[in-house]
């Protein structure tokens, strides 16, 4: 039996790992004694799969994750029992039943929508005409590194929206939407950089991810 | 001062592994600060992921925390690159549960289980922006306590630290709290006089060392105000203390991930190397019916997938078998793995460790010491070759491919054909695995160096020098060459040497930490962290020698800067030992006959008081083992220890 579950990675837990806030829920299922199915084999794991996994840093409020477990629970049963032994930082806002045959997480992931917090002493305006600027260009090179090899790679077409939320006091918010998954991925500090904002202190926030169905 | 998210914020985007420094995991206790009037800061002077894996930590932390009136909140030491960003901004040390300083705190208890961490008290007392001496730090700041095994010897951080305790720190913290309430409003001096009256406490500044001018040595220690014992002897719980059950489940993949209980406490084999089996009698166990009890609490409170039943040796438990039957049977399939290390050398550890695993037979481990009979016999863990031969086949004959084996270079009356033997040894187990796996068996010998011991029957035994340490390693090397099948680890003998200089060291060493920790030695345990050099910089500038406190000679009249400290086991009954040990003389299972070593005396009262069924051990026979020892000799040194002395030219202060 397949559940997919809505949760959020907020304050601490956000400086967590991918790999550790698996080995955290597969506790939390099994404190709550919710039956989850493991692999066979030398060093059986729990079968959780989590969508897109989460940089190091950035929170995430509506995150999912599909399991598997050996006997069917209801949906409402995960929710109250799981809730109520999660670690400070995680809630688990959703659960549903998966019909069999749904396609995993992670190959149908294409979008991500964030919200991001940053320190300047800019004002809206010179904020808003920067955005204007970066998404009039039709090019916007940039290196990164990955896998130990640094590569350029052209951001874009990745973003696909990007715009002002607000500017109160020394915060400005942004909401960006940017490619997620395998056909290209993009975290919200390179459209920082692409702005001129090296800021020491942001705060990125994962608020929706879009699959493609 | 409260580190505040965004402060921390800033910091945290530029360091490895941030979720060490973040708190909030399940299990961890987050109190009303405001509404409690004593708290206390549980140090343990290492990273995060080491530290989290500390037992005895968990234990105190629960203990403290179940009183209503007091808290405690954890303290490790961050690794160098938040060190580094923490002082740029000159960000205070933190609790990890209510990110208040450190230096807010009434009291700082840091855990001192072996000498490599003294560094790293150093650290933490730096960046948490206190004056590192005691002597200078007056009642405005958190009074500071140290306990754990290290501090049996506690001289070369006495400098450093307000106040030592000594033994088990669960039955006699609550105790030091409660003191502290009483006089919290008093200067720092007479606080530490109220503290040095409670059993197995010492502090340090009352006591005044002396030296003899012709040799170094000390002459005596002893107390500079009236009313500070003279002997302070270590504190036990007559029983096996709560065992803990809801274990913090820390953030990020920590080095030893696994939920623990003591199956039992202390160790009746007296091996004479061994400074838990002599400092943790009498030996105490925890039923059977508590153990299986804790181990469902455990996975109910945690959802742990890795339990350790831990203790010293744990095929001398008394229901081992029903025991491991039991959470067998219990835990089938349930995704769980238990693990039971420090098994005997015998076949039946095979069988013990078959009904706990289920899938992973990954290695399986045992702690011979020494390659051969007279060895063992002299180091008093007297195993049969042939003995061991069978136990390793029972382990290959059961599934697993690798056997790992522990050993020691550098033993008391240690030959050379003594280490060849390891390598000889390593390939007769090899050819055992091979008859049931083939290429597949492998060997894994791990051989650490040996060092001597303060409270243990070695304590008068001298450290090897470096240079011969390092050919024993070469010899042994040699004698596998070609073996692919046999892994070989060993150690820098350099960390041993500086390992044997503080362990058996005195008060004058205090200079010679603070000296290596400004030229930036910390988390000396970490083998890519250790800085030899910034350790023998600052014995040199300091004016003293690492090899006269490693590797001198000691007579047996020498009196040792930890005589005034006790652990039950009487010198007397040490030095006997240590004689016994040159002439080859091996002691049986103390469960079965009483040597008299003195703990029973030591806490008469207590036994009297506790159920005559608590403690292991039986009851005291007429010893017609004692000898006389001449005061003066240097006991016992065989030809070969002293001609190996005599080639290192063992230096004089």
């Amino acid at each position: 039996m397949k559940y997919r579950l809505t949760f959020t990675k907020e304050y601490p837990v956000k400086y967590v790992g991918h790999m550790d806030v698996v080995t955290t829920w597969t506790r939390a299922f099994r404190r709550a004694g919710i039956p989850l199915a493991y692999s066979q084999g030398f060093n059986p794991r729990a079968k959780i799969q989590v969508a897109g996994s989460l940089p190091v840093g950035t929170m995430g409020s509506a995150e999912l994750m599909d399991i598997t477990l050996t006997e069917p629970v209801a949906p409402d049963d995960i929710l109250a029992r799981v809730s109520a032994t999660l670690p400070r930082g995680y809630r688990l806002l959703a659960v549903e039943p998966l019909a069999p045959g749904t396609p995993g997480l992670q190959a149908s992931l294409r979008r991500a929508e964030y919200r991001v917090t940053f320190e300047t002493d800019l004002p809206a305006d010179e904020l808003r005409a920067r955005i204007d600027r970066l998404l009039a260009r039709t090019e916007i090179v940039q290196t990164r590194v990955r896998r130990k090899r640094t590569e350029t790679f052209d951001l874009r077409p990745m973003i696909i929206n990007l715009s002002l939320v607000e500017k109160q006091g020394d915060d400005a918010v942004l909401a960006m939407t940017l490619s997620a998954g395998q056909h290209g991925n993009v975290r919200p500090e390179a459209v920082l950089t692409a702005l001129g904002i090296n800021n020491e202190w942001y705060q990125a926030e994962r608020t929706k991810l879009v699959f493609d169905i | 001062m409260i580190i505040n998210d965004r402060e921390l914020d800033r910091i945290l985007a530029t360091v490895q592994k941030p979720a060490r420094y973040i708190g909030g995991e399940f299990n961890s206790i987050v109190k009303d600060w405001d509404t409690i009037p004593t708290k206390i800061a549980l140090a343990f002077p290492e990273v995060y992921d080491l530290g989290m894996s500390n037992l005895g930590l968990a234990i105190l932390y629960n203990l403290v925390n179940r009183q209503p009136h007091l808290l405690a909140e954890r303290v490790f030491v961050p690794w160098v690159d938040m060190a580094r960003a923490m002082r740029a901004r000159r960000m205070p040390l933190y609790s990890l549960e209510t990110r208040h300083a450190v230096r807010d705190f009434d009291l700082i208890g840091i855990s001192l289980p072996y000498e490599q961490l003294f560094s790293n008290v150093l650290n933490l007392l730096d960046l948490a922006q206190m004056p590192l001496h005691s002597l200078e730090r007056d009642a405005s700041f958190p009074l500071v306590l140290a306990g754990g095994n290290a501090v049996f010897n506690p001289e070369p951080m006495a400098d450093f630290i307000d106040m030592f305790v000594i033994g088990e720190g669960e039955d006699v913290l609550l105790e030091i709290i409660a003191t502290f309430e009483d006089v919290r409003h008093a200067d720092r001096d007479t606080q530490l006089r109220r503290m040095a009256q409670i059993p197995g406490v010492y502090v340090p500044r009352f006591y005044h060392p002396v030296y003899h001018p012709a040799d170094g040595t000390l002459m005596e220690l002893s107390p500079t105000v009236a009313g500070v014992p003279a002997h302070i002897t270590k504190r036990i719980s007559p029983l096996m203390p709560e065992p803990v059950t809801k274990f913090i489940l820390p953030h990020t993949d920590v080095v030893f991930s696994r939920a623990s209980v003591e199956i039992q406490r202390g160790c009746t084999r007296g091996c004479r190397f061994c400074h838990a089996g002599m400092v943790f009698r009498p030996v105490r166990e925890r039923s059977l019916a508590e153990l299986l009890e804790t181990v469902d609490a455990i996975v109910r409170d945690t959802g742990h997938e890795e339990l350790g039943l831990l203790s010293l040796s744990s095929s001398d438990y008394s229901q081992i078998g029903p025991l491991v039957q039991a959470i067998s049977e219990k835990y089938q399939g349930a995704a769980l793995n238990i693990s039971l290390p420090s098994l005997r050398l015998e076949s039946f550890s095979a069988e013990l460790a078959e009904m706990l695993v289920g899938r992973r037979k990954s290695g399986f481990t045992f702690a011979p010491e020494a390659a051969t009979d007279r060895l063992r016999n002299v180091i008093n863990k007297p195993i049969r070759t042939e003995s061991l031969l069978e136990a390793v086949d029972a382990v290959y004959q059961r599934g697993w491919q690798m056997v790992k084996l522990y050993f020691m270079i550098g033993q008391p009356t240690e030959t050379d054909e003594d280490v060849i033997a390891i390598g000889t040894l390593a390939k007769q187990v090899l050819a055992i695995g091979r008859r049931y796996h083939n290429n597949k068996a492998k060997v894994r010998i791990g051989v650490s160096t040996f060092v001597p011991k303060p409270h243990t029957p070695f304590q008068w035994a001298s450290l090897w020098d470096v240079a011969d340490i390092e050919r024993k390693q070469r010899i042994l090397l040699d004698e596998i060459r070609g073996q692919r099948s046999i892994l070989y680890n060993y150690n820098n003998p350099e960390e041993s040497l500086l390992e044997a200089a503080l362990s058996r060291g005195d008060r004058r060493l205090g200079a010679v930490i603070e000296r290596a920790w400004e030229l930036g030695a910390g988390f000396d345990a970490w083998t890519d962290q250790f800085r030899g050099s910034a350790w023998w910089q600052a014995f040199d500038d300091v004016g003293l020698s690492a090899a006269w406190y490693a590797r001198r000679p000691r007579l047996a009249d020498e009196i040792f800067p930890w005589d005034h400290i006790g652990a039950g086991v009487e010198k007397r009954w040490l030095l006997l030992d240590w004689q016994s040990a040159q002439q080859g003389e091996t002691k049986i299972d103390c469960r079965e006959h009483c040597y008299n070593c003195g703990i029973l005396s030591a806490f008469k009262g207590l036994r009297a008081a506790t159920p005559p069924t608590a403690w292991k051990c039986p009851p005291v026979r007429n010893p017609r083992w004692q000898k006389k020892v001449e005061a003066g000799d240097v006991i016992g040194l065989t030809p070969v220890v002293k001609a190996s002395m005599a080639r290192a030219k063992v230096p004089e202060i």
